[in-house]
């Protein structure tokens, strides 16, 4: 039964500590989560997760403090996820796309005091990154950390607890009595996310919120033990946190993903894996029927899910837009319109995003989304509620909707200018500030359509008359300064007589669209 | 009034700037400038940096009102760790409680123990904060990144039953609770304010400690007043507004040194006890200042130095700005908006707030055609000891908890907690076990002790009879 309600009569433990816990004791032997070859049972997620929690502890961190975790998807981040929630600390995942200056500014702006991190993903060098933003770090002296730039920092960990001897542990019933103080109304997370403005939202939600909701969605998609889910959205973001991991937490199924640069190795994953559902962002699996292997690959294992692109044929829908589709967002916890139908629907449905799931009272006003109700955010950080929530407690959501005579929700875009690329939001506002910062040059950003990706983030730069601009050059100096997925695809670089105005004085955006669209 | 900043360290920084010689406090023979308040809250507030507090950490504060009391609260507030004033009255287990619902990490107190609660990292004497300090741009960095949204304080209100109950208030919702109450109070520069209520309720920390800040007025205060040294303080800082309890101002009213004491300085806005009689009002002509600590003080009223209109009288005026109050279908005033308590701690919203964000007070009302709001009563049986809320259930909780108790009954008999107990303890020894586990305003000052339990009077309904019983224990003699 789904619950419209936080609390239900169900037994459903309500904080990540008496979650676990009960997992842990159902099911020791059974795979929580596998990445690639690192796997995670739900007993040694228990004891890693113990050890780093008794560790912070003695470090200082305790109810209320903040954790970030900057791990790519794997146990690490699932351990200093689970230990954090275990004190009662709030977790606040940071994106690995995030550049030095963008990670400094996150762990800034969420008061973080304690930061636990991989040393290095990707092209990324987190370790000299983060000395070289925050002048006062010394990776080699002894905590605590004290600089004027982020404040609130005591202490960078590159190397956690659980596999480091190094750390001082506190008593396991100190552990025992941190966790007993956890409740349903403490705060689990923090979720940072693009909006209107140049700086990320931080969303905050609560255990037994978050926790209630994906037994809810669990419900709804059949997401019950035995089931082993693949899906490759990153942890950092809700819908790799909630839909993907703490569902399977909540769940107390298996959930598979893969780091694996390249399409091969993804593929070998999942025929070695054989998930039962694949969810996600279809743009996330787009590359891989391009591989060569691909036509050889044994995905049969896959009966269900979204990621079309991987799904066998006869599970696949003839046309995907007459399923439901699904529409998520960080302040809702992920999925906020759905459907438990997962069957081909009659052509009048034709772009379902399905109706409101159990607890969202929706409101359609001006064409506009605003939502309401227990498993909405507690709010952003730093923000009063009364500046996110109107005084009847409704939340606007910026998405653009229309419901049509059965109630089913269809989806037109966002009403701000937010853009949505390949499920990554990105804010214009910050991207003009990036370019001014790195250039000194007047931008204006938008979004453009894109087939694969939805949108694209891109820029019509203001040339001085007669400036030259070297775009390349450009592009190089945004990637140090923002994560990859913002900086602009599309460039146009134009004079500033040539900037399409409309008469009111204000800018054309439809004839800059079109400008950026050939670009 | 709208506030000029909305977080205690801009508020500092800015009574440092405007105000530096204007003294914020007076208590008990001691004092400090709005300078003095800012440099040693601020060299302080390096000092529990140093020693681990972080921004959001709970820091406990137990003490009588003082300058000390203030810098301290400050120290924590201005680098954004969150403040949780501690009754002195709280006996260990209901102490232990409360620390453990508010998560406090750092206590400031003295002679506490704290065995058995693990999440406490460090219990420090008031003068026993380890010397050494953070930087000094460290903590400048720390205040700046202080805003509006964030938790200032968890003060603890009696609760019917279970946990205890710690509202939490964030600095904006607090600060502008407290501001939109100085103009009705008429609280402003140069004013000096006696308000001796203790700084551990909201009382003393919103409508006294908060209030000056805010207002740039001086607060004179006393750790525990007594006539002759209140009296005393009045003359001699030339007091504008006294708001002490209505018991007290009698009391002053009717001491010898009354007579010859000099209260010139005291605005109309004063109780009227004090005031010469002919600016005394005649009785219910002024509004009955009407708060929770769910409201931070104060949410509704009119100017204290004017009687309301006539017709108004006993009323408690009109609701300020930034609350919204309403009458629920029981006749229960509601209260919603921007000022309100943000949450009670380990209570999810839902259970606190309706959908639509109004929160059920537990007091009933009526809100005339005019807008002014008429209290009428409790709706739960909590009932006022001079000022403070006592909760029946929670003292027959205690009572039942003792060796030996079969039934206790706990009711108000004429401003005193009343208690009739059927058991075969020895009346004397139920009340000192008691007052172990109660703060000593909610132990039982009238008592009804018996082995016999037919002689607890019952409705027909088989329910016991609180009149009855009222009655009962009214006329026994204290302690029989």
């Amino acid at each position: 039964m789904t619950s419209p309600t936080i609390d239900a009569p169900d037994g459903l433990p309500l904080t990540v500590p008496a979650l676990l816990a009960a997992r842990a004791a159902e099911r020791p032997d059974d795979v929580l989560l596998v990445c690639d070859g690192d796997r995670l049972t739900y007993g040694e997620a228990d004891r890693r997760s113990a050890l780093l929690a008794r560790a912070l502890l003695a470090a200082g961190v305790g109810h209320g403090s903040r954790v970030a975790l900057l791990y790519p998807n794997g146990s690490d981040f699932v351990v200093g996820w689970l230990a954090a929630a275990r004190i009662g600390a709030i977790s606040v995942p940071l994106s690995t796309f995030s550049t030095s200056a963008e990670l400094a500014g996150l762990l800034r702006g969420a008061d973080v005091s304690v930061l636990l991190a991989a040393e290095t993903y990707r092209s990324h060098d987190y370790r000299a990154g983060l000395a070289a933003a925050i002048p006062e770090f010394d990776p080699d002296a002894p905590p605590p950390l004290w600089s004027p730039v982020v404040p609130s920092l005591r202490r960078i960990a590159f190397t956690a607890a659980d596999r480091d001897p190094g750390w001082t542990l506190a008593g396991a019933e100190s552990l025992a009595a941190a966790e007993a103080a956890v409740t349903p109304a403490d705060r689990m997370v923090i979720v940072h996310t693009s909006g209107s403005t140049s700086e990320p939202k931080g969303v905050i939600h609560t255990h037994g919120a978050l926790i209630r909701h994906l037994d809810n969605l669990n419900q709804m998609r059949r997401y019950a033990p035995g089931e082993v889910l693949f899906s490759n959205s990153p942890f950092f973001w809700i819908g790799g946190f909630a839909y993907a991991l703490l569902g399977t937490l909540v769940a107390g199924a298996r959930l598979v993903c893969s780091n694996a640069a390249d399409a091969a190795g993804v593929l070998d994953v999942l025929e070695r894996e054989r998930p039962t559902m694949v969810n996600g962002f279809a743009a996330s699996v787009a590359h891989l029927p391009q591989d060569p292997s691909f036509p050889t690959r044994d995905l049969s294992s896959i009966r269900r899910g979204n990621l079309y692109p991987i799904v066998p044929a006869a599970a696949r829908p003839a046309d995907p837009e007459l399923r439901h589709a699904m529409l998520g967002m960080t302040e809702a916890g992920s999925v906020c319109l759905a459907s438990e139908d997962e069957s081909d629907q009659p052509e009048h449905r034709r772009g379902s995003f399905g109706r409101p799931v159990p607890g969202f009272e929706a409101e359609v006003r001006e064409g506009v989304l605003w939502f309401r109700g227990p498993f909405l955010m507690e709010g952003y950080d730093g923000r009063e509620r009364h500046e996110t929530f109107d005084p009847d407690g409704w939340f606007c959501t910026g998405d653009l909707v229309s419901v049509d005579r059965e109630g089913f929700f269809h989806f037109h875009g966002r009403a701000g200018d937010t853009i949505k690329t390949a499920g990554a939001n990105v804010s214009p506002r910050e991207v003009e500030a990036a370019i001014l910062e790195v250039s000194g040059l007047t931008a204006h950003v938008v979004g453009v359509e894109d087939e694969a990706r939805g949108q694209v983030v891109a820029a019509l730069v203001r040339a001085p008359d007669g400036a030259a601009v070297d775009v390349d050059d450009l592009r190089a100096r945004l990637k140090d300064r923002i994560s990859d997925y913002k900086v602009p695809r599309r460039i146009a670089v134009v004079p500033d007589a040539k900037v399409p105005m409309m008469s009111s004085g204000k800018l054309d955006l439809r004839a800059l669209r079109e400008m950026l669209r050939d670009a | 009034m709208t506030p000029e900043a909305e977080t205690i360290p801009a508020l500092l920084a800015l009574r440092a700037k405007a105000d530096p010689d204007v003294r914020a406090i007076v208590a008990d023979g001691e004092s400090a400038t709005y300078a003095e308040l800012d440099a040693a809250s601020a060299a302080l507030a390096a000092r529990l940096v140093a020693a681990g507090v972080v921004k959001g950490g709970r820091v406990g504060l137990q003490a009588r009102n003082s300058v000390e009391w203030a810098v301290t609260a400050y120290a924590a507030l201005r680098i954004g760790a969150v403040l949780v004033p501690l009754s002195t009255l709280l006996r260990p287990p209901e102490l232990h409680a409360q620390l453990a619902t508010a998560n406090v990490s750092h206590l400031v107190a003295d002679g506490v123990d704290a065995a058995g609660l693990p999440s406490l990292r460090a219990v420090w004497r008031t003068d026993g904060i380890p010397e050494a300090a953070a930087p000094e741009a460290l903590v400048q960095a720390m205040e700046a990144r202080v805003r509006p949204a964030d938790d200032l304080v968890v003060l603890f209100t009696s609760g019917s039953t279970g946990p205890p109950k710690g509202v939490i208030h964030t600095h904006g919702g607090a600060i502008r609770a407290t501001a939109a109450g100085l103009d009705p109070r008429g609280v402003g520069p140069g004013e000096r304010l006696y308000v001796p209520m203790p700084f551990f309720w909201t009382g003393g920390f919103g409508t006294g400690l908060l209030a000056t800040l805010i207002a740039g007025a001086t607060l004179l205060t006393e750790a525990a007043p007594e006539p002759a040294r209140t009296l005393d303080l009045l003359q001699r800082e030339r007091v504008t507004l006294f708001r002490g309890w209505p018991d007290q101002a009698k009391q002053l009213a009717a001491h010898p040194a009354f007579a010859t004491a000099d209260l010139s300085s005291l605005g109309d806005g004063s109780l009227g006890d004090l005031l010469p009689p002919e600016r005394r009002p005649a009785p219910g002509a002024r509004p009955n200042l009407f708060g929770m600590t769910e409201t931070f003080g104060p949410y509704c009223g009119e100017r204290l130095d004017t009687d309301l209109p006539p017709g108004k009288h006993g009323s408690c005026g009109r609701p300020f700005p930034g609350t919204e109050v309403r009458i629920g279908d029981t006749g229960e005033i509601e209260v919603r908006g921007p000022n309100l308590f943000r949450g009670i701690c380990g209570r999810m919203r839902p259970s606190v707030f309706s959908a639509d964000g109004w929160y059920r007070t537990g007091d009933g009302g009526r809100l005339d055609v005019d807008g002014y709001l008429w209290f009428e009563g409790r709706l739960d049986d909590m009932f006022k000891v001079k000022g403070a809320s006592v909760y029946p259930s929670e003292v027959e909780a205690a009572l039942r908890a003792l060796d030996g108790v079969r039934q206790a009954h706990v009711t108000e008999v004429a401003g005193e907690v009343g208690a009739a107990v059927v058991t075969d303890a020895a009346p004397d020894s139920l009340a000192a076990a008691v007052r172990q586990r109660l703060s000593s305003f909610k132990a039982p000052t009238r008592w009804f002790v018996t082995a016999d339990p037919g002689r607890i009077p019952v409705t027909a309904t088989g329910k016991v009879d609180k009149a009855a019983l009222r009655a009962l224990l009214a006329a026994e003699e204290e302690g029989t």
